[in-house]
C-alpha cells in the first residue's frame, strides 16, 4: 500500500512540475463480469440465474503524455467486483474444511455463489489517441483485495462423499464461506476505449482480466481456476 | 441475454462416473427383514428364510444411471456354504466400477463377544463383525466421518478395546467433541452408540435421527437381554448448545426392542412406535468402575400373543451418553459391553 501511495505522490508531484504535459482523470464506473473459469468446465451443467450485482468504482487517474498521440498513465481505483450466479452442477469435486477438520466429496444439485469483493487497484498503461475523441489504452493492473467476500450455498442435491465411489449424503441446503481462502493480491491485464462526448467528459470501456487465479492452488473447495474477468463501463472527468 | 451467451459455453454432460446399486429386491415372502445395502462398505445384507436359502434368489437390483452390473439383474443366486457372491457394478464412465459382497445375515445365536472387527477402508472407523463375517451391528461412527474427524480408528467414538470382558475384545464406546466442521451444523459432541441394524448415511444431514436404523430380524420370542458392561460419566454435563448443565451426570443407556414387521424403527420412533411389543431396557445407568453383570426380562405388551406368521425385529441399542441421540451428554463418558447375549423363550 505503501509504495501505491508513494507513486501516486510522486506522479502528482511530477505533475506539478511539467503541468502542460500532464492530464488528471476522475473516473466513476460500474463493474459487470465475473470470478470464473477461463472456460466453463463439464461439472457445470446450467446457469440459471446471474447478477453483477452492485459493483461500482471509484478512480483518480494521471496521464502523462509523451508525444502528440501517445501516452502513459497509471492512478489508483476503488472498486467492487462482484456477481451472483446460480448454476447446476454434476459431480462437482469440492473439500469443505474448517480448521482441521474438513469433508471432500463430489456435489451434485444447485450452486449458489455469493462475490463481494472490493479491490483497491493501481493501474498502468500505454494509450494513443485516435482522432479528437477516441482514446485506447493497454497495459496491466495490481490489485490488494482489502473487503473479501465469497460465500454461497449448496442446495437440492447429494455430496457423494470423497469421490464418485462414496456413499450418497442428501443435502437439502448447507453454506460455504471462503472468503478468506482468496489470494490477496490480483494481477492482471487491462485494455480499453474512451470517447469524449462532450468538452471534458468521455464515456469509457475497460475489459480487466485476471492473470492470477482468485484462490491459492493449495485450496480445494473449487475444482478449477477462477480469475477476476471484469468490464467497467463508465465516465471520466479530464481536466 | 448474458445469461443466454453463457449457457451457450456449457460443454456436454459428463459420463455418468456413479456405480451404486440403489436397490436390490427380493419378494417379501422369501426374506425375514429388508435388504440393507450398505454403501459405505459395499454390503448387501439379506435376511432370507430357510427356504429362501436352500432354493436360492433371483434378485432383481437398480443401478446408477448408465451403470452395468455381473451377475445380471434377475440371475439366479445359489448359496454355497464358504463362497463369496459379489456383485461388480461399472459406471457409464466404464474405468469406475465398484464391488458389492452379497452376506446372508443369518442370527440363530444372538451372542456378541466382539472379538472381530474391521475398518473402514478409507475413513478407518471400526466395526464389529461375526464370526462368519456378516454384520449385525452399526454405529452412529458413519455419521461422524462426515463431519470430517482424523482418519483413524481412535478418532471415532464407536471402536474396539482390549479393556474387555476377562481380557477379551470389547465393543468401547466414549463421547467426544464434535469437529469445527459439525458445530457449522450445531452439533457439539458425538455419542459412542452400537445397535444392531443399519445405518443410512443419505439421511444424515436431512433428519439425523432418521439415519439409525435399528433392528434385525429374530425368530422365536426373547425372553431376557443379558451381558457385562463398566461405565465411567465424563466430568461437566452439555446440553445441544454446548451449555453446561451443573449438578447433571451423565448416563448411560442400554436397551432391547422387540417389534413386528420386516422394516427398521429409527431414532425417531425406537421410543414409541405402535409395532413396539416387548422391552428390555437397563435402569441403571450411573457409574460402574468394574465390569456388572446385567440380566433384564423381556417385557412384552400386555395382551400382545404373537400370531403365526408374524415377523419381528430386535433391536439391541448402546450408548455412552443416553441422550447422545440429542446431541448432549459429557465428553469422555465412557462406556464398555461385552458379552451381550438374548435367551429365548
Amino acid at each position: 500500500m505503501r509504495i501505491t501511495f508513494s507513486l501516486l505522490l510522486t506522479l502528482l508531484w511530477i505533475s506539478g512540475y511539467a503541468q502542460t504535459k500532464f492530464q488528471h482523470s476522475i473516473t466513476i464506473g460500474y463493474n459487470i463480469g465475473g470470478l470464473a473459469p477461463t472456460s466453463l468446465p463439464d461439472n457445470i451443467r446450467k446457469i440459471n440465474h446471474y447478477s453483477p450485482g452492485f459493483s461500482p468504482s471509484l478512480g483518480y487517474e494521471l496521464i502523462y503524455h509523451t508525444g502528440s498521440k501517445w501516452a502513459i498513465g497509471s492512478g489508483l481505483n476503488i472498486g467492487f467486483k462482484n456477481m451472483q450466479v446460480i448454476d447446476s452442477v454434476q459431480y462437482f469435486h469440492t473439500q469443505v474444511s474448517v480448521d482441521d477438520a474438513f469433508v471432500e466429496g463430489d456435489f451434485s444439485g444447485t450452486n449458489t455463489t455469493r462475490v463481494k469483493n472490493l479491490y483497491l487497484s493501481v493501474p498502468v498503461y500505454a494509450s494513443y489517441q485516435l482522432g479528437e475523441a477516441w482514446r485506447f489504452k493497454l497495459g496491466v493492473y495490481l490489485s490488494r483485495l482489502i473487503s473479501p467476500s465469497f460465500s454461497g450455498s449448496v442446495s437440492d442435491g447429494y455430496l457423494r462423499k470423497g469421490d464418485s465411489f462414496g456413499e450418497k449424503i442428501t443435502i437439502n441446503e448447507a453454506s460455504f464461506d471462503f472468503s478468506d481462502r482468496q489470494r490477496k493480491i490480483d494481477f492482471g491485464l487491462l485494455g480499453g476505449a474512451e470517447r469524449l462526448v462532450w468538452n471534458q467528459l468521455a464515456v469509457r470501456a475497460e475489459l480487466q482480466w485476471g492473470l492470477v487465479p482468485v484462490f491459492p492452488g493449495s485450496f480445494k473447495g473449487i475444482s478449477f481456476k477462477m480469475y477476476n474477468i471484469f468490464a467497467n463501463l463508465g465516465l471520466a472527468y479530464h481536466f | 441475454m448474458l445469461l443466454l451467451l453463457l449457457n451457450s459455453c456449457i460443454k456436454d454432460a459428463p459420463k455418468n462416473p456413479e456405480a451404486d446399486i440403489e436397490s436390490f429386491n427380493i419378494p417379501a415372502e422369501l426374506t425375514t427383514g429388508a435388504t440393507v445395502i450398505d454403501q459405505a462398505n459395499r454390503k448387501i445384507l439379506v435376511y432370507l428364510t430357510q427356504e429362501a436359502y436352500e432354493n436360492g434368489i433371483s434378485p432383481t437390483l437398480t443401478l446408477s444411471k448408465n451403470a452395468r452390473v455381473s451377475p445380471a439383474s434377475g440371475e439366479k443366486i445359489i448359496f454355497t456354504p464358504g463362497r463369496t457372491i459379489s456383485y461388480t457394478v461399472t459406471a457409464e464412465r466404464s474405468e469406475n466400477q465398484k464391488t458389492y459382497t452379497l452376506q446372508v445375515v443369518n442370527l440363530g445365536n444372538w451372542k456378541f463377544d466382539f472379538e472381530h472387527w474391521q475398518q473402514h477402508p478409507t475413513d478407518k472407523y471400526e466395526y464389529p463383525v461375526e464370526d462368519d463375517m456378516s454384520s449385525v451391528w452399526s454405529s452412529g461412527n458413519q455419521g461422524v466421518a462426515i463431519s470430517g474427524v482424523p482418519k483413524e480408528p481412535g478418532a471415532y467414538p464407536t471402536r474396539s478395546t482390549t479393556d474387555g470382558y476377562l481380557s477379551t475384545k470389547a465393543a468401547e464406546m466414549v463421547t467426544i467433541k464434535g469437529t469445527a466442521l459439525s458445530a457449522f451444523v450445531g452439533i457439539y459432541l458425538y455419542a459412542g452408540s452400537l445397535f444392531t441394524g443399519n445405518f443410512n448415511p443419505a439421511v444424515v444431514l436431512v433428519n439425523p435421527l432418521a439415519a439409525t436404523e435399528f433392528g434385525e430380524p429374530y425368530q422365536g420370542l426373547p425372553d431376557r437381554f443379558s451381558g457385562y458392561y463398566k461405565y465411567t460419566p465424563g466430568a461437566a454435563y452439555q446440553d445441544e448448545n454446548q451449555n453446561i448443565i451443573a449438578g447433571k451426570t451423565d448416563e448411560c443407556s442400554i436397551y432391547a426392542v422387540l417389534f413386528e414387521g420386516t422394516e427398521r424403527l429409527n431414532g425417531t420412533n425406537i421410543a414409541n412406535s405402535e409395532r413396539i411389543v416387548a422391552r428390555a431396557v437397563l435402569a441403571d445407568g450411573s457409574m460402574k468402575a468394574d465390569f456388572t453383570k446385567f440380566d433384564l426380562p423381556f417385557v412384552y405388551k400386555t395382551g400382545w400373543t404373537a400370531q403365526p406368521g408374524t415377523k419381528l425385529m430386535l433391536a439391541i441399542v448402546a450408548s455412552s451418553s443416553k441422550e447422545g441421540d440429542h446431541y448432549r451428554g459429557s465428553l469422555g463418558s465412557r462406556l464398555v459391553i461385552d458379552h451381550l447375549s438374548i435367551q429365548p423363550k
